[in-house]
Formats: C-alpha cells, sequence, structure tokens
C-alpha cells in the first residue's frame, strides 16, 4: 500500500500545526518522520490514520483519497508511545481484538502475511493466529496476564503485536520506543525493523531520536516546525542536508566559516569523525584542545581553532590527548560539503 | 527502611481512635448488644419479631425498594451529566461540574422544603400547570408519594454519579478508544467494549454510594413521604420517641431494626470498598480528552444527541434549580387579605427570640443553636479529623486489612487500610441509630448527657468526622515527603518543618475542610431530632417542624440562611478543595 500526503495544511485554533506537507511512502517502505517535539509529526500520523482531518490538501491510499474514510475503515495500525493496552483485557483479548472486525467479507483469509500460504493452506484459527502473533514478537506464553503485569518493553511487544494483528496495510508507529531505556530500545528497533522487514508492510515511523531515525528507516523526513525540510535515505540526510536545519539536526556537525578554509562559501560543514587528529590533508587547521569527552569507542574533542570551535570525534584510546594540548587538525577536500543555501556562486567544474 | 517505629504520630492517633470508640464503636456495641439480650440474656427473640411479622418485613422491604429506586433513578439523572461534561464545553462549565458537590453541603431538610414548595398540591409548578392547561387537579402528585421520595433522592445522589463517572471517565486516555477505531471498532464498539467497562467501576461504585446513601436517609424520608411511608430509620425515629413505653419495647426493637439496617448498610459499604479498591489507577494520561464545543450553530441543535441533551438540561434545571428557587421565591412572599405579596417579613421574624409553638423553641434560639453545635462539632472534628488524616496519609503507613490480595503494580495507597475501614463504619451508621445509640449509652452516669448540648455536639462531631477525614487525605497525601525532608536536611527541627512547611501548604485545605464540617453539622437534623429537648433544636429541626405543620415562609427564610451558608462552603471546597470529596 502506497501512502501520498499531498500539500496537507492542519490548523487547531490559531496554531498550524502542518502547513503543506507532502510525502510519499512506497509500498513496503519504512519512512521515519523525525523532528524536535512540537513539530507536528504525531499530527501527521493522526491525520494518516484518520483521527485528525485535515484543513487543506489530501490523503491518499494507493492513489485513492481516504479523506471520507473512518479510521476502523482504513486498515492501518497503530502503536502509540504509552502503547494504550486496553487495561480491562489480557494480553490475549487485547491482541485478538482487531480480529472481531475483520470478519465481514465469507472469504476473508486471517493471515499474517510471514510467508506465502502454501498451496491448500488451513485457514487458521483465530486463536493460533494470536499465538504466532506472540510468538513473532517473543512473548509466547504470556496470553493470560493483564497488560498492568507486564514490563514496559513486554507492554510494546503486545501493541505492535496488536497493531499487526488485522493485517493492516498501513503501520504507524508514533514514539514505540521512547518510554523505554537506552539498551532496549537499541535492541527493539532492531526487531521492529526485522518484522517490518518480513511483513513488508508500509510503515511510518514517528521519533524524536534522529539516531534511531536513521538506524531504521529505508527513507527519513525530516521536520522542523509544521513542514518537512528533508526526505531522504539516511546516507542522504546524514551526508547531504538540504537545510542548516538538517545539518543540526541529524549528527553532530561543524558549520565553519569558509574563510577559516580559504573556501568561497559561507559556511562549510565538516562532520566530527571526518576530522583527523595530526595529519597532514588538503587543509589543515591549528588548535587548542579545551574540553574532552570519553566515549568508550571514540573521544570527542572540542578544539579552539583561532576563536571557533570545533568538535572532533578521535578514535580512542590511541592518543594521549589532553586538554589543553596544541593539535592540528586536517581535513580533505572530499570530506567538505557546503549547504545550498551558503554556496556564493554556481560550482565552478 | 522497613523498620517501623512507633514514634509520636502514631501515639497521636490514639486521640481520634479513642473518641471514635467512646462516642461510636462503644455505644453502637451497647445498643447491638441490648437488641440480642432479654432480661439480661442472650436472645434472638426480638430479631425474629422483626424478621417474621410482616409489618417490620414490610419496612425493611420497601426500605431496601426505595434506595433501589431512588439509585436507579440517580443514575438516570446522573449519567447523562457526567457525559456531557466530559465531552462538551459550554460557558460556566467549570460552576456546573463544581456544583456536584452541593449535595454534601445542602441540608437535606432543605430539599425536602424545596420539593414540597414546588411539587406539592399548592406548589408553584402544580399551581404554574393548572394555570397553564386549565386543570382542576394538580397534575404532579409527587409529595407524600414514593415517586416524591425517588425524586429527592435522585436530585441529591444524582451529583454524586455524576462525580464517579466523570471522573472515571475523563481518565480514560483517548488512545484507547483510537486503538480501538484503528483496530477496526466502529463507534458502538468503541463504547461497548472500551468506554462502559472503564466507566462502569467507577459507576457501580457511585451507585453503592447512593444506595447506601438512600438506604440510610431520613429527613427526606419523613418530610416527602409525609408518615405515609416508613423505613427502618423512620420506624425506630417513631418508636424511639414514643414516651409511652414501660417495658422498654420499643428500645428493644429500635435495636434490633438498628442491627438489621447496619449488617445491610455494612454490606453495601463493604460492597462499595471492594468496588472502589478496583477502580484502576490508569497510568499518567499525556493526552486531555478532546472536547467538543455544546453550542455548535443552529443546525446542531436538532441532532438527535443535542436533543437529548436539551431535554436533560430541562428536566434538571425543574428538579435541581427548580426546588432552590422555589424556597427563596417563598421566603420573600406573604399572604394577605388582598393576596400575596413581596415581604421581607420572615427574616425579621427568624430573629425574633419570641417563643415559636411549632418549634418548640424561638426561631432565634434555633439558629443561635445551630452556630453554637456546628463551631462545637467542627472543634471536635477537625483536630481529630487532621490527626487521623495525617498518620493515616504517610506513605509509611502500613496497617493494611486485605480485603483481597493487591494486584501486581497496585499502588499501596489503594488498598483499604484499617484507617478506611475505622472510618466508612461511621460513614455507614446512620444518624438516628448513632443517635439512639448515644442515647442509651449516656443516660445514666458517670456519664450523663442526653438532654445537654454536650451530646448533640458529639453527635454531630462523630457524624461529620468521617467526611472530614476524607476530604483532608488526598489534600495531605498531595504534600510531597521530599519538602519536609530538604526542610529537616536544611536544619530544620520537625516541628519547624511541620509548622513552615507543612501547614502552611494544607492551611487552605483545612480552612475548606473546616467550613465543610462546619456546614455538615449546620444541616444534620437526624440525629439532632433525636436528642434534642427544648433549648437544644437547631435550625432544621425547626425547618421540619414548621414544614410537618405546613407553616411555610418562615422556614424558607430558615432554609435561606442554611443555603447561604452552603454556599459559603461550596465557594471554598471549590477554590482550595479540589481534591477533597473524592468518593
Amino acid at each position: 500500500m502506497r501512502v501520498t500526503v499531498k500539500d496537507v495544511t492542519k490548523r487547531f485554533g490559531a496554531t498550524i500545526a502542518l502547513e503543506n506537507v507532502s510525502l510519499d511512502v512506497g509500498d513496503g517502505e519504512l519512512v521515519a518522520l523525525v523532528g524536535p517535539s512540537g513539530c507536528g509529526k504525531t499530527t501527521l500520523l493522526r491525520l494518516i490514520a484518520g483521527f485528525e482531518t485535515p484543513d487543506a490538501g489530501d490523503i491518499l491510499f494507493d492513489g485513492r483519497s481516504v479523506l471520507g474514510v473512518p479510521p476502523e475503515r482504513r486498515g492501518v495500525g497503530i502503536v502509540f508511545q504509552n502503547y494504550a493496552l486496553f487495561p480491562h483485557m489480557t494480553v490475549f483479548q487485547n491482541v485478538a481484538y482487531g480480529l472481531k472486525f475483520r470478519q465481514t467479507s465469507p472469504d476473508f483469509v486471517w493471515t499474517v502475511r510471514l510467508r506465502r500460504p502454501l498451496a491448500g493452506e488451513d485457514v487458521r484459527s483465530r486463536r493460533s493466529l494470536v499465538r504466532e502473533l506472540l510468538e513473532l514478537v517473543g512473548l509466547s506464553g504470556l496470553e493470560n496476564r493483564m497488560p498492568a503485569e507486564l514490563s514496559a518493553g513486554q507492554q510494546q511487544r503486545v501493541a505492535l503485536a496488536r497493531a499487526l494483528a488485522p493485517s493492516p496495510q498501513v503501520l504507524l508507529l508514533d514514539e514505540p520506543l521512547s518510554a523505554l531505556d537506552a539498551k532496549l530500545r537499541e535492541r527493539l528497533r532492531l526487531e521492529i525493523k526485522k518484522i517490518q522487514r518480513t511483513l513488508k508492510i508500509t510503515t511510518v515511523y514517528v521519533t524524536h531520536d534522529q539516531e534511531e531515525a536513521l538506524a531504521v528507516a529505508d527513507r527519513v523526513a525530516v521536520m522542523s516546525v509544521s513542514h518537512l525540510e528533508q526526505i531522504g535515505t539516511p546516507q542522504e540526510v546524514y551526508n547531504t542536508p538540504a537545510t542548516e536545519f538538517v545539518a543540526r539536526f541529524i549528527g553532530r556537525g561543524n558549520l565553519l566559516p569558509g574563510e577559516l578554509l580559504g573556501v568561497d562559501a559561507t559556511r562549510v560543514l565538516v562532520r566530527p569523525e571526518r576530522i583527523r587528529l595530526n595529519q597532514s590533508a588538503n587543509y589543515t587547521l591549528s588548535g587548542k584542545i579545551i574540553a574532552k569527552e570519553f566515549a568508550g569507542d571514540a573521544v570527542w574533542l572540542h578544539v579552539d581553532v583561532s576563536g571557533t570551535a570545533l568538535i572532533v570525534k578521535a578514535p580512542s584510546p590511541d592518543q594521549a590527548l589532553h586538554e589543553g594540548d596544541a593539535v592540528h587538525l586536517g581535513i580533505d577536500r572530499s570530506d567538505l560539503y557546503i549547504l545550498p543555501s551558503d554556496r556564493r556562486s554556481p560550482p565552478t567544474p | 527502611m522497613s523498620v517501623r517505629r512507633w514514634g509520636g504520630e502514631q501515639l497521636l492517633l490514639a486521640l481520634p481512635v479513642l473518641f471514635l470508640v467512646v462516642f461510636f464503636y462503644g455505644p453502637i456495641a451497647n445498643l447491638l448488644r441490648e437488641g440480642l439480650t432479654k432480661d439480661g440474656t442472650f436472645s434472638l427473640e426480638f430479631l425474629r419479631t422483626i424478621l417474621t411479622d410482616d409489618y417490620f418485613r414490610h419496612v425493611i422491604l420497601f426500605t431496601l425498594w426505595q434506595a433501589f429506586l431512588s439509585t436507579l433513578a440517580s443514575i438516570a439523572l446522573g449519567l447523562p451529566l457526567a457525559f456531557i461534561l466530559t465531552h462538551y464545553d459550554f460557558p460556566l462549565k467549570r460552576i456546573v461540574r463544581a456544583l456536584t458537590i452541593v449535595p454534601f453541603v445542602l441540608p437535606a431538610i432543605t430539599v425536602a422544603l424545596g420539593f414540597a414548595l414546588l411539587f406539592g398540591r399548592n406548589g408553584y409548578l402544580n399551581q404554574f400547570l393548572m394555570g397553564l392547561f386549565g386543570l382542576s387537579e394538580p397534575p404532579l402528585p409527587i409529595m407524600y408519594s414514593l415517586a416524591g421520595i425517588v425524586l429527592a433522592h435522585a436530585f441529591y445522589n444524582a451529583p454524586i454519579i455524576t462525580r464517579t463517572v466523570h471522573a472515571a471517565w475523563e481518565r480514560i486516555d483517548p488512545r484507547y478508544e483510537e486503538s480501538a477505531r484503528a483496530l477496526g471498532a466502529s463507534r458502538f464498539f468503541v463504547f461497548k467494549d472500551i468506554t462502559l467497562p472503564l466507566i462502569l467501576p467507577g459507576l457501580l461504585s457511585g451507585a453503592a454510594l447512593v444506595f447506601l446513601f438512600c438506604f440510610l436517609s431520613f429527613p427526606i424520608v419523613l418530610s416527602v413521604g409525609g408518615g405515609r411511608f416508613s423505613t427502618i430509620e423512620v420506624e425506630i425515629y417513631t418508636r424511639v420517641v414514643t414516651r409511652l413505653d414501660p417495658q422498654f419495647l420499643n428500645y428493644k426493637i429500635g435495636a434490633a431494626l438498628a442491627l438489621v439496617g447496619l449488617a445491610i448498610s455494612l454490606a453495601v459499604t463493604y460492597l462499595y470498598l471492594r468496588l472502589q479498591g478496583g477502580l484502576a489507577r490508569q497510568t499518567e494520561q499525556l493526552r486531555p480528552r478532546p472536547t467538543a464545543p455544546l453550542f455548535a450553530g443552529v443546525r446542531d441543535l436538532l441532532r438527535p444527541t443535542k436533543l437529548f441533551v436539551w431535554l436533560y438540561v430541562l428536566v434538571s434545571v425543574i428538579l435541581f434549580v427548580g426546588p432552590v428557587a422555589a424556597i427563596v421565591v417563598d421566603s420573600l412572599r406573604e399572604e394577605t387579605a388582598e393576596g400575596a405579596r413581596w415581604t421581607l417579613r420572615w427574616y425579621s421574624y427568624i430573629f425574633t427570640p419570641n417563643y415559636e409553638a411549632l418549634v418548640g423553641d424561638s426561631p432565634l434560639r434555633a439558629i443561635v443553636n445551630s452556630l453554637i453545635f456546628g463551631l462545637g462539632a467542627t472543634a471536635i472534628a477537625v483536630p481529630l479529623g487532621l490527626i487521623f488524616a495525617y498518620v493515616i496519609a504517610r506513605p509509611g503507613f502500613a496497617w493494611t486489612v486485605r480485603l483481597r490480595r493487591p494486584r501486581a503494580g497496585e499502588d499501596v495507597r489503594s488498598r483499604r487500610s484499617l484507617g478506611d475501614t475505622l472510618l466508612m463504619a461511621p460513614l455507614a451508621t446512620s444518624s438516628i441509630v448513632l443517635a439512639f445509640a448515644l442515647l442509651r449509652a449516656f443516660n445514666a452516669p458517670p456519664l450523663r448527657l442526653v438532654g445537654t448540648a454536650t451530646a448533640v455536639i458529639i453527635a454531630h462531631a462523630v457524624i461529620i468526622f468521617p467526611f472530614i477525614v476524607r476530604a483532608l487525605v488526598p489534600i495531605l497525601e498531595s504534600l510531597d515527603v521530599r519538602l519536609t525532608e530538604m526542610a529537616r536536611s536544611l536544619g530544620a527541627s520537625r516541628w519547624r518543618a511541620l509548622r513552615e512547611i507543612e501547614l502552611p501548604l494544607v492551611a487552605t485545605g483545612l480552612i475548606a475542610g473546616a467550613v465543610f464540617a462546619f456546614a455538615l453539622s449546620l444541616g444534620e437534623m437526624s440525629a439532632t431530632l433525636m436528642l434534642a429537648r427544648p433549648g437544644l433544636n437547631t435550625m432544621p429541626v425547626a425547618v421540619y417542624r414548621f414544614l410537618s405543620q405546613h407553616s411555610l415562609g418562615a422556614p424558607s427564610a430558615m432554609s435561606v440562611v442554611m443555603i447561604a451558608v452552603s454556599a459559603i462552603a461550596f465557594i471554598l471546597l471549590e477554590r482550595w478543595g479540589e481534591r477533597a470529596l473524592r468518593f
């Protein structure tokens, strides 16, 4: 199922939540919507789900407008940040709830598309389907627990299984991991991605964590206040950000004045891991270490180069570096990136 | 950290517990013993009498029946308002929501008076309808009927249903409903599968409380029923105040009736506690529930939901505003030879010190008595209630009576503690039975209190005590222990921390609690009526006596005075006691 958001504008009273936002999510693709809190990414998700109606623009599933279609008939699965597991139902009842309403056509087949059904394969019962889903998310045996008796991570998995049960065409994840601790977050985002790949389900994944977005997504859509800044693969938004906002929001970076390197641009973007310590390169800068953060596999150095602060990621811990030490920073020409808005003249061939 | 030390705090608790034991548990136990003995030995004779005799059986069944009908009527009347408050925005919504605490502070006898003025044969509404349609008979014969009792109870208790259901409804995270929609559920299924099961515990616990209040109701049954209907309370009252009882037979029967009544009300209370304990504490809600404006254009007015809303508004204005308005109007009208006219005569009359035969005292005496008793009861109940609430609100307080196993993840505070159980017993005991027990326990030395103001004050203090504690506990629970700990780590002594940190933070809540206590005492009629002797009558008793003689005007003026005090209590509670009265 292809999801198209076309020139959508949404206001809440006087505040504009979304302005002229367009987004195209291909069949089976996972697009991460990332941006600071309050930028309108959750609103966009709620518009796709049908909980809100746009003031202008259109939302299309496979080219057909779904604006008049109520949420229960859009065929979307949704996972909220707090999971919203029905507190009065068991895990089984929660997961099975959506199946109750998918019985409308006589030839309806309850299948999770883990794989193509074999020829002559039986239609699975609701019970075995729920079992299979719980197995998929790694929660076998917890069918009769109440949501309050589960850990946050388990609740998250139940919420995912519940959303997947009715075989939705589109999966919407609203900050699905932000209530969890860092370790669990990293593990679960991998699992979500794996499940999404297996089911080949079109997915919109809302998060405020750019690292998470880069890790899970096929494409990342970066939002600032009420509009989209850039859509592209994780590599594109990281290496060639379209705007200063994207450059600053995705990863860490140095936006240096062009004069510092003698480049004909207002500013140049250099990623911290591209700067090499005490090695010769196209450009060499001399500075002094003013602060040092140890990060296990790397060391982050804050370097002062004649009044400009730079951040450098150096491999750890092969060099004995101390605050106050003088260092030379080497930067290759190929590691420079100039934002479109900072280009002074068309690049000369 | 689990070492439990018995410090000053626990010893302080002895004060309110001693008070309850001497003036509540002891006398009640004594009364029940009287119902179970004959000539000093154990006997089930009286209990058997009231359980086999057709008349007493009828009284007990009628008490249950009217309470059941009243609960249904309260639900029918309270539920729509809970729906409207949860789903719509409208001007004055805050006020309407706040007004649902009015039943706790409005004296029951004023409701009876308002009903008489509005729905009586010569009541404003019947007169108006007769004039409008040219009828010769009043079209709404509600006074002195079961329907009248049920409606008056609904007036009084529907707001409790509204409060409990609205509280439960508002706590439902809208994402539950949205998740269900996304899973394919239509609006109907969302309501049936998600909303209803989640508000049901609130509804049932509210209904149990309403049933309890209606089961124990006395002034409304007596005045609106007009003596035609006898409930357990009315029966005990009439038997005990019958002076011609040389064999003390009526006392014995009364005590046995009290035993049966208490058994039933304790069972209902137990049910209420169970249901309330089952109210799931929901996770922190991040998204407030969306609301729609109630007035959304002219065409919207005709949608079925809105038509239903308008019908409800009409009924509730007549039922809720009507009686109070009728009292105010009546207090300003008098009949003269030339017809009715506006007057302030009743107000000057109630402040005269002249003896009034209908009351048995001067009206002014009744007003002064009400003030004295109110202040006295407040002075006893608030400090004792504060100590009690302070101790049981401490996070470390762990005298848990386990009615059931705690669920996983359940908040310790939501478990029913011994404190709650101790408290609910006075709440589950009718004022009539309490007064009866006090009459029997303190009619001889060493403590001869019957016939004194002290007896009335003590009865009031016992009656309002549980309300005060329940109002104060949430306020004290909201105190962050870390603030005290911070003050102590900065060098303040325990006493200074109490005085400079905790007390200032709960001061407004305490004042609201004290005014609430005063208003409750001011409106108390049942126990006062049983304990009152000439010279000890209060305003509600005076209103009852006027009303039972069909003398109007003066009781209305007196009721306006009481309503004014209730209004002050209401405003303070609304301002400062938001979390209080979380029934």
